[in-house]
């Protein structure tokens, strides 16, 4: 009796072990960064339902932490050896962390047909490195022109007409001015900021990029931008504020948005999906008089996109499984799944529109395949703070094109060296 | 005579109400966005219509309570064992003589002159495989040693404790732990007030450290929750106001009340 309740004792045990070998998980741990208010229940809690029951043997610990700080939390992470498995990253992370050979390449893991398959190939090239992938981008947002319905019909222009190209945007502005000085109105054609508080993602990029110029060479080992192109669209600024064609003011203070919201402005340059959702919260009536016009072309048709993507970094415990994870996050009907939550845009090739409904939004939404990204070296930050200052003594009048972008130049090769 | 005495009077007060404006206007504006009752993104925006609103959300929908109480812990922790431990060391580097004291004394300012930034990474590599990381012992171990508050109790023992009444305890037959709580501590009561006010007040805001030892939202400190939500709800700036103000009001409460300490403490540090 004593030997058989042994038995059974012992074969209890070796039946807890097994199964617990059976369904031994694997655990990867995720790193993002806030989206939305409650967002583990109304977004990832689903998406791991929807996980698990594909890959039940995977576990995902999905960890959310702030925005603030992220840098010096990543590269701890990664110093100390001990990173996330996936983490949420944006383009220009990507130098930061690829030089320091902490990310896995991504189609490793991931048949790069697949993944060309799922993203159009400008977008996924911004997370390309020595013929590597390293970003699968989740999300994008567009940066564009949003009109004063009203200012321009009252100058004598039409809402479905808008400046195509640099020289009808110049028209268009000179028209403003015009009426305004005639009609006694405190009204400027055009919010452009060079507020060294604001990205020059958002403004003076996208027209170096469509003057055709570049801001760095391919290798992001020398400066780019002293060019004629670059001229160009320095030249294009200075017209800006040289004809005082923006608020003076704007040049050192930025505040688009409360002289486009105060109707004292005709458009207001260098607008995202989160500007428009602030001006809608300041403004009820917003959406009776914003109106979204055309990326600008000068030899190009240009804007800035953000992108936010997933990777993987080298030391992480379990690369396969996290690329198993990452491999559905990307799939179309999980991205756009994440990004009706989240409101933003989906990078996927033929994703079915997402805000179709929306006037503004949906314009926008239309204009993400004139897009790309900025600039992906690590020292992007300190690159983008000298274009600023250049940009800004430009438009103050305080230097010259030539020497601004002379100037500008060796500072950055110095920085880049 | 008396108007030019009266004169200066008044100038240093308009020099002091301006101070008081400009130190005062942030927490002005913070408490008054809070209480708004309608959306507000920029200055003109803000109106006299008020609610308490903000305040209740902040409880309901975040995990702000949680949050709190990891700080009190932290803090409270901090604060009384690192009081305790720096008194310790305070007593020993001021009334005891022994080989290398010098040297000892100079190694813990030396640790004051290194940024957060230089140690933070080994210190969480260290956490990391000590399986702390995640836990309230990276703060516990951190926070109750405490550079800074040895060098300012030494400080303290030095100007206020002669060493004649230690020597006289211990002639009474009081052993070396006696002397340290029954004759010691007593004396030193105002500058250990002092330093706990510093370290509450240090550990209450600390953020850098906070975000890099927690990554679980159950373990993030006030600091790195309101971070948290300032990402979520950037435009709900009442929101974010009333989670910050909330934050903040521990260490106004503390500023507001002892604050004759705290200007004793900088005093001491500036001898």
């Amino acid at each position: 009796m004593r030997k058989a309740s042994r038995v059974l004792v012992l074969s209890l045990i070796a039946a807890v072990l097994l199964s617990g070998s059976v369904f031994a998980q694997t655990k990867i741990v995720h790193w993002s960064f806030p989206m939305l208010d409650n967002e583990m229940e109304v977004l990832w809690k689903p998406l791991l339902e929807q996980f698990n029951a594909i890959y039940p043997d995977i576990e995902v610990q999905i960890e959310i932490l702030p925005w603030a700080g992220r840098d010096e939390r990543m590269l701890t992470a990664v110093v100390s050896g001990n990173p996330p498995d996936v983490v949420y990253l944006n383009e220009f992370f990507l130098q930061t962390f690829a030089s320091r050979g902490a990310l896995e390449a991504l189609n490793n893991y991931i048949p790069e047909e697949t993944l060309l398959a799922r993203f159009p190939e400008t977008l996924l090239g911004t997370g390309k490195i020595g013929g590597n992938y390293y970003l699968a981008p989740m999300l994008t947002g567009v940066v564009t022109n949003i009109y004063n319905r009203n200012i321009v019909e009252a100058a004598g222009w039409d809402v479905n007409n808008l400046p195509e190209t640099w020289d009808e945007f110049l028209a268009f502005c000179a028209d403003v001015q015009k009426w305004a000085k005639e009609n006694g109105q405190a009204v400027w054609p055009v919010a452009y900021s060079a507020s060294m508080e604001d990205t020059l993602n958002m403004t003076w990029f996208p027209i170096l990029w469509q003057a055709g110029g570049d801001i760095v060479t391919e290798d992001g080992k020398k400066a780019a931008f002293n060019t004629p192109e670059g001229a160009a669209a320095m030249q294009f600024v200075k017209t800006l504020a040289e004809e005082g064609y923006i608020p003076e003011s704007m040049i050192t203070a930025g505040g688009g948005t409360d002289y486009f919201i105060g109707g004292q402005v005709a458009v207001i340059m260098g607008a995202d999906a989160y500007v428009i959702a602030e001006m809608r919260d300041r403004d009820p009536k917003f959406d009776s008089y914003a109106v979204v016009g055309p990326i600008l072309k000068g030899k190009e048709r240009v804007t800035y996109t953000t992108l936010g993507a997933w990777a993987i970094f080298k030391n992480a415990n379990n690369p396969e499984a996290a690329a198993k994870w990452i491999e559905f996050l990307t799939r179309p009907e999980i991205n756009v799944q994440y990004n009706r939550i989240t409101g933003y845009m989906s990078p996927i090739i033929g994703a079915p529109r997402l805000f179709a409904d929306d006037p503004l939004l949906g314009v926008m939404e239309e204009q993400v395949q004139f897009g790309r990204g900025g600039m992906t070296i690590s020292q992007e930050r300190r690159v983008m703070d000298v274009l600023k200052r250049a940009q800004q003594a430009v438009m103050l009048g305080e230097s010259g094109i030539e020497d601004a972008l002379r100037s500008a130049e060796q500072e950055v090769n110095f920085i880049l060296r | 005579m008396r108007a030019a005495k009266r004169g200066k009077t008044v100038l240093i007060y308009i020099c002091l109400i301006i101070l008081a404006v400009i130190f005062a206007g942030p927490f002005v504006a913070m408490f008054l966005v809070a209480l708004q009752a309608n959306p507000v993104v920029s200055a003109k925006d803000i109106t006299l219509e008020l609610t308490l609103d903000n305040f209740a959300r902040v409880f309901k929908d975040s995990r702000l309570p949680r949050w709190f109480w990891n700080s009190v812990v932290t803090t409270v922790v901090v604060t009384v064992f690192g009081t305790f431990f720096s008194s310790l060391s305070a007593y020993v580097m001021a009334k005891k003589d022994f080989p290398g004291k010098e040297l000892i004394f100079w190694l813990f300012l030396a640790v004051l002159m290194f940024p957060a930034h230089a140690w933070i990474i080994p210190m969480f590599i260290q956490m990391s495989r000590m399986g702390l990381v995640n836990t309230y012992w990276p703060f516990f171990l951190s926070g109750t040693s405490s550079a800074f508050g040895i060098f300012l109790l030494r400080q303290y023992i030095e100007q206020n404790v002669a060493t004649d009444i230690l020597e006289a305890a211990r002639l009474d037959g009081c052993g070396e732990f006696r002397t340290y709580t029954r004759i010691l501590l007593p004396t030193i009561i105002p500058g250990l007030v002092t330093l706990a006010i510093f370290l509450f007040i240090q550990w209450w805001g600390q953020f850098m450290f906070a975000l890099i030892m927690t990554t679980s939202n159950d373990m993030y400190t006030l600091p790195v929750g309101v971070a948290l939500l300032r990402g979520v709800a950037p435009s709900n700036l009442r929101f974010v106001m009333a989670t910050t103000a909330v934050a903040v009001l521990p260490s106004i409460l503390v500023f507001v009340f002892f604050q004759n300490y705290l200007m004793r403490g900088v005093a001491m540090q500036l001898r």
